[in-house]
């Protein structure tokens, strides 16, 4: 009895260990294939990149890479984006597999090269250097070795609303002061001139670049870090006027329909932007679309105008990352997604792609496809100007640090301090100042200040 | 043979101990482990992390990081307030789910549930938006009645996410309170009106004392749910970043230290220290109600 017992059982248990490997080999079957190729493909065998990217349009670019050539084609995997895709990467270069080309920006690059997630492309990349501009391509390598390849400059300007600056009798501003008085006089009437979201404390960086604050510098082999010059301070007491006198509105963009509903009423009627956010704007307004118009960034006072390197505000790049197997091929396709004319007319177009001013040499034939007609009515052309002028103004000499990203959190948390009136911006970039040093040696970086 | 049977038996118990090493004992250990190193990187740190054993620095750390133990503390005066108001309220509707018929109760039970059954992120996301100044709709009805309340400023964050907190956790602890209240037996009743006993008298000297455990038990459950809050702070900094910073509650400060500050060892070491708090706090409340039990 205990035979004819055990002899049913273990042929139970057979056929269950048979649908156990049978379920795992499919199951490993299915698994993604990774980079591989090898460094040298052919038509037959060629070499396949992975690349993550957010950006509407890479698709498009994407299938006609790989319509165009045969050795070398990208496999485009669409993500997040933002910290989440950076918390993706890192996750993947701890396991191993990391994605040949991955989408960022020039503000993590510093941080991703000191976790050693990216890989030297300078052979490749530099004898390419006269087809960016000079703002779009330093924010491509740093201390003289280059890790990706510029995707996009990052033009700025204020975008702001004809009728009502008109209904007041207020010119565009021109310099900041101006900017300020313009507020003031807005405030009046129950009017935002501007917006600052609680967890966006890119105001304060972009308006710290354009003094001429470095708030990271490199000393021979060690870093020097100062938040404190007269060029940050400067930028903080603009910014401390206008959240001290209430001229701005602190809507998050977590709110984002709240955000576009907001410019579209009425509420805030300035915006600091590059030419990408347009497309969310038209798409998000109902009544106001016609009645905007550009001006130039506004200086400090006695200063020239000098907009900001490009921060969020998308000095984009596609990097090339230390564990691709490929990295010869891998720089070859960023910068034909940089360079090639057809790619570059998908990124540039609001519709087909996202609106990104290119980091070509010379964008300009580029400006009136980047702008959106319906959101500028009659500002149209005029607006054309505006843009190709800011081009040249981006800031170059900008170095972000290797800490950036973790500072960049740190910051937004006293940010939002900041404005709700809790912190005075000085104390902030005192206590900045003092949490980056600590930060850097904590991690065994050579620093002072 | 009974020793076989007894392996046999035991093997039953197989698949929740694989699990239980697996998913709990194996990324403990890996924890404790992780939080004994620290990444290092040298010069002007653009060449790679190297790994160093560092002992007990990352716990010397995080001793000390006043971020951390603020968000503690935060959570704890959050429990002190919150435990006992959901205690109180989940009490109340199970007293009077009992003193109703058990058709009319069974008809109850069910409406009361419904919030629980609702996933925790989805009632975070739908009170956010319930809340939210410009799209919600109960800043338009305060304002109609004459109150202009913002729920999101920092005065009221907590009462926000403790409303939210209280909406979706009252059905559960409600129906184990309900639960052990039917376990009492009816004879006390009877005895207790015949001596006279209101329905209010009943429930406050037989009753409550009747389920002194069952609420021990939900009141020790409760404080290591609040003690450890992620979803419903985490929702409500996506709308409102300047009241509910980054380091808000403890699993929050972690969260930013392993993901994006990059710093798993120290998160880990952060682990480590929450869940000796957790341990002690419910060691000693556990120790303080039942020494009251005879």
């Amino acid at each position: 009895m205990i035979c004819a017992n055990s002899s049913r059982i273990s042929r139970t248990y057979r056929a269950a260990v048979a649908l156990a490997v049978g379920v795992g080999l499919t199951i490993s079957g299915c698994g993604s294939s990774k980079s591989s190729g090898g460094a040298s493909g052919t038509a037959a065998n060629p070499v396949v990149l992975d690349y993550w990217g957010w950006n509407n349009g890479q698709p498009a670019q994407v299938a006609a890479f790989n319509a165009s050539h045969k050795d070398v084609q990208i496999k485009y995997v669409k993500t997040q984006g933002g910290d989440p895709t950076l918390q993706q990467l890192a996750n993947a270069y701890k396991a191993g597999n990391e994605p040949c080309l991955v989408q960022g920006t020039a503000e993590n690059l510093t941080t991703l090269v000191s976790q050693g997630e990216l890989g030297d492309v300078t052979q490749w990349v530099a004898p390419h250097k006269a087809e960016f501009n000079p703002g779009a391509f330093s924010g491509a390598g740093v201390q003289g070795k280059i890790y990706a390849v510029p995707t996009s400059s990052a033009p700025a300007f204020t975008i702001y609303r004809t009728d009502i600056f008109q209904q007041y009798g207020l010119k565009p501003p021109a310099t900041w002061d101006d900017f300020i008085a313009d507020g003031e006089v807005l405030k009046q009437h129950g009017i935002d001139i501007t917006n600052y979201a609680g967890e966006d404390p890119s105001t304060l960086v972009t308006l710290a670049m354009q003094a001429g604050a470095h708030w990271y510098t490199i000393d021979g082999d060690s870093w020097k870090v100062d938040f404190q010059d007269p060029a940050s301070l400067k930028a903080a007491a603009v910014i401390q006027k206008i959240v001290e006198e209430n001229l701005d509105s602190q809507i998050s963009f977590a709110d984002y329909a709240a955000v576009q509903r907001n410019y579209d009423n009425g509420g805030t009627v300035t915006r600091q932007i590059s030419t990408w956010q347009m497309a969310g704007m038209v798409k998000n307004f109902t009544k106001s679309n016609g009645k905007w118009a550009l001006s130039p960034w506004p200086a400090f006072a006695g200063d020239s105008s000098k907009t900001p390197a490009g921060t969020n505000q998308s000095a984009g790049l596609t990097l090339i990352t230390s564990q691709c197997k490929a990295k010869a091929q891998a720089a070859e396709a960023a910068l034909w997604l940089s360079t090639d004319l057809g790619a570059v007319k998908t990124m540039a177009d609001p519709a087909t792609g996202a609106g990104l001013m290119p980091a070509l040499a010379d964008p300009s034939q580029y400006v009136a496809e980047s702008i959106s007609a319906p959101l500028l009515g009659p500002d149209y052309q005029a607006a054309q100007k505006v843009v190709t002028d800011s081009i040249g103004t981006v800031a170059t000499s900008w170095t972000f640090g290797p800490d950036w990203t973790a500072m960049y959190d740190e910051l937004a948390n006293g940010w939002a301090k900041v404005l709700t009136k809790q912190e005075k911006l000085t104390d902030l970039l005192a206590h900045m100042q003092q949490w980056t040093v600590a930060d850097l040696k904590s991690r065994g970086i050579n620093v002072e200040g | 043979m009974i020793r076989s049977v007894r392996w046999k038996g035991a093997g039953f118990t197989a698949p929740f101990l694989i699990g239980f090493v697996f998913l709990f004992l194996v990324p403990i250990g890996y924890a404790i482990w992780q939080s004994l190193f620290l990444e290092q990187q040298s010069g002007l740190g653009l060449g790679g992390t190297t790994t160093q054993f560092v002992g007990l620095r990352n716990y010397g750390h995080g001793f000390t990081d006043s971020d951390f133990l603020g968000s503690v503390w935060r959570v704890f005066l959050f429990a002190c307030v919150q435990v006992p108001v959901l205690l109180t309220i989940s009490l109340l509707m199970a007293l009077l789910l009992d003193s109703v018929t058990a058709r009319a109760a069974a008809r109850f039970r069910p409406i009361l549930l419904v919030p629980y059954m609702i996933p925790g992120i989805v009632a975070a996301i739908v009170w956010v938006n319930l809340y939210s100044p410009l799209v919600g709709p109960l800043t338009p009805l305060g304002k109609a009645l004459g109150f202009s309340w913002n729920f999101f400023a920092p005065a009221m964050v907590w009462p926000s996410i403790g409303n939210l907190l209280t909406w979706h956790g009252i059905g559960y602890q409600m129906l184990i309170l309900y639960a052990a209240l039917q376990a009492v037996p009816r004879e006390l009743f009877d005895a207790a009106h015949v001596d006279g006993a209101s329905e209010l008298r009943l429930a406050l000297s037989i009753k409550i004392p009747a389920v002194r455990p069952a609420l021990v038990l939900t009141g020790m459950l409760s404080i290591i749910g609040m003690l450890q809050i992620f979803n419903e702070p985490m929702l409500f900094r996506h709308v409102t970043p300047q009241t509910v910073t980054a380091g808000f509650t403890p699993i929050m400060v972690i969260y930013n230290e392993a993901f994006n500050a990059g710093d798993y060892d120290y998160a880990a070491a952060l682990s480590v220290i929450l869940a000796a708090i957790l341990g002690v706090a419910s060691y000693l409340f556990y120790r303080f109600t039942s020494r009251e039990i005879a």
